[in-house]
């Protein structure tokens, strides 16, 4: 689910979130610019197939239907760091161009829908592998768990940021996009079988050399350093005083 | 003359891409972080008018919105029934007015000057090269797409394992363009980094710009002093 606009109450949560978010898509662009001159043609396809493939929707309940995130087939093609790019350009046509998710919470957007997911999608192709069995486990175990981890991270954003409720935030956003990452899951598990039998160059398999990144580590850990930081000296300064929300609520006969 | 001062030509608000693009973000940024009182929102509901008004593409902007309006609801479900439907309501109204502006404001760009415009904003070659990459080739890949569909409905074919199918066909397809144009590229020299044009400012782009920074001091200041 694609953030909006105007949704957050608190800005600081907005700009400590964004920074990670922007943080994480830096690392991505450094990792992709030093592998390969032809990543650009190739992740702009990749992009524009996500953008193609999230108007196919498939029905999840009666009278729901859901779309793929394309984090998983993407992740599992070119690569945690492409598919970071990919997703984020496909966040930014969205948000710019069709009117889907917000320009202020771009970041958070790029955290919730392209870097966890596809961090998420990684993890799980370590442990299992990418071939066979292990390709289509990991598809399907990713997408849930990505689904899962973006879900949680944006109710939690809801929570602290918009005043949410906790106990409606989670379950409600959780359950409904782990049940949309199952069925992504057993869709993309499908696609990722016919990709390996059409097509097996097409799939990502990482050079031993990028699995070991330290700096790229310590980056990741300073941005979100950086970002809770912001949050955290910010945060006093916006909850000082009631906002004006609450002091447009509290007082409705001083008007 | 870049191809982004041609479209400007003769048109009311002379200004480039980049400045539209600017104008729109400086907007969507002032009105999504306004304060919510109804004299801000009265101020933004006035600025999103003003930007409705000036562009062209009003259609596009009754197409959009609908999808965008029904995802602010629900996101806002929760805060709906936790802080009741009034406050929900005064953020869903900044956020849907937030949306309004970006969706109007956005459509005075042509697609095929997004991506110079974001690059002369700031954002990465690589970003803005994949933006206009996949803008390219996302109407191209929507109407295969469709075709493909349509030609498996029409053989009786549908359930989740043909849309599975299809996604993989779509995909391998969609690569080997990619593989296909990105070694042609090569071959031919061509460095995303350096093809990519960056917009720039003009003169022109002041009033457009100007307009924009009143607007948006404008939902702030009633923010702050107004009820």
């Amino acid at each position: 689910m694609h953030l909006a606009d105007g949704v957050f109450t608190e800005p600081a949560v907005v700009a400590g979130l964004d920074l990670v978010g922007a943080g994480a898509l830096g690392i991505a662009v450094r990792h992709a610019d030093a592998r390969d001159g032809r990543v650009t043609a190739f992740t702009g396809t990749l992009a524009a197939f996500v953008l193609a493939a999230q108007a196919i929707n498939v029905p999840v309940l009666p009278g729901t239907s859901a779309h793929v995130i394309g984090a998983t087939l993407v992740t599992l093609a070119v690569g945690p760091a492409r598919a970071v790019i990919a997703l984020t350009a496909v966040l930014i046509i969205q948000a710019l161009v069709l009117g889907d998710g917000g320009i202020t919470v771009l970041g958070i957007n790029v955290l919730d829908l392209a870097v966890l997911p596809t961090l998420s999608v990684e993890l799980v192709a370590r442990v299992l592998g990418r071939s066979g069995l292990a390709l289509r486990t990991t598809a399907v175990l990713g997408t849930l768990l990505g689904n899962v981890a973006g879900a949680s991270a944006l109710a939690a954003a809801l929570v602290v940021g918009a005043g949410a409720s906790a106990r409606i935030a989670f379950p409600w956003l959780v359950g409904v996009h782990a049940l949309t990452g199952l069925v992504e899951g057993i869709l993309t598990a499908l696609a990722l079988g016919e990709l390996e039998r059409r097509a097996p160059d097409l799939l990502y398999s990482p050079s031993p050399e990028s699995r070991d990144r330290p700096r790229s580590y310590r980056a990741a850990i300073a941005w979100t350093a950086v970002g809770i930081g912001v949050a955290t000296a910010l945060l006093p300064l916006t909850s000082a005083k009631p906002d004006a929300l609450e002091r447009f609520l509290a007082e409705p006969r001083a008007r | 003359m870049t191809g982004s001062d041609a479209l400007t030509e003769g048109r009311p608000f002379a200004a480039t891409s980049a400045a539209r693009v600017l104008a729109a973000l400086v907007l969507v940024i002032a009105v999504a972080t306004a304060p919510l009182s109804p004299s801000a929102l009265l101020v933004a509901s006035a600025a999103t008018a003003i930007v409705v008004l000036a562009t062209r593409s009003r259609a596009r902007v009754a197409q959009v919105l609908p999808a965008g309006l029904g995802m602010i609801a629900a996101t806002l479900l929760p805060t709906a029934l936790h802080r009741g439907l009034l406050p929900a309501t005064l953020v869903g109204g900044r956020a849907g007015l937030s949306l309004t502006i970006a969706v109007a404001g956005f459509a005075t760009v042509p697609a095929a000057e997004l991506a110079p415009a974001l690059r002369a904003l700031g954002v990465p070659v690589t970003v803005s090269a994949v933006v206009a990459s996949a803008l390219v080739q996302a109407k191209l890949l929507a109407t295969e797409g469709r075709r493909l569909s349509l030609a498996r409905q029409l053989r009786g074919r549908h359930g989740y394992g043909d849309a599975a199918t299809l996604l993989g066909t779509l995909f391998t397809r969609a690569a080997r363009r990619a593989q296909r144009t990105a070694l042609a590229a090569e071959l031919r020299g061509y460095d995303p980094a350096t093809a990519l044009l960056r917009a720039r400012f003009a003169r022109s782009d002041a009033p457009l710009l100007g307009v924009a920074g009143l607007l948006a001091g404008a939902v702030h200041v009633a923010g702050r002093l107004g009820p």
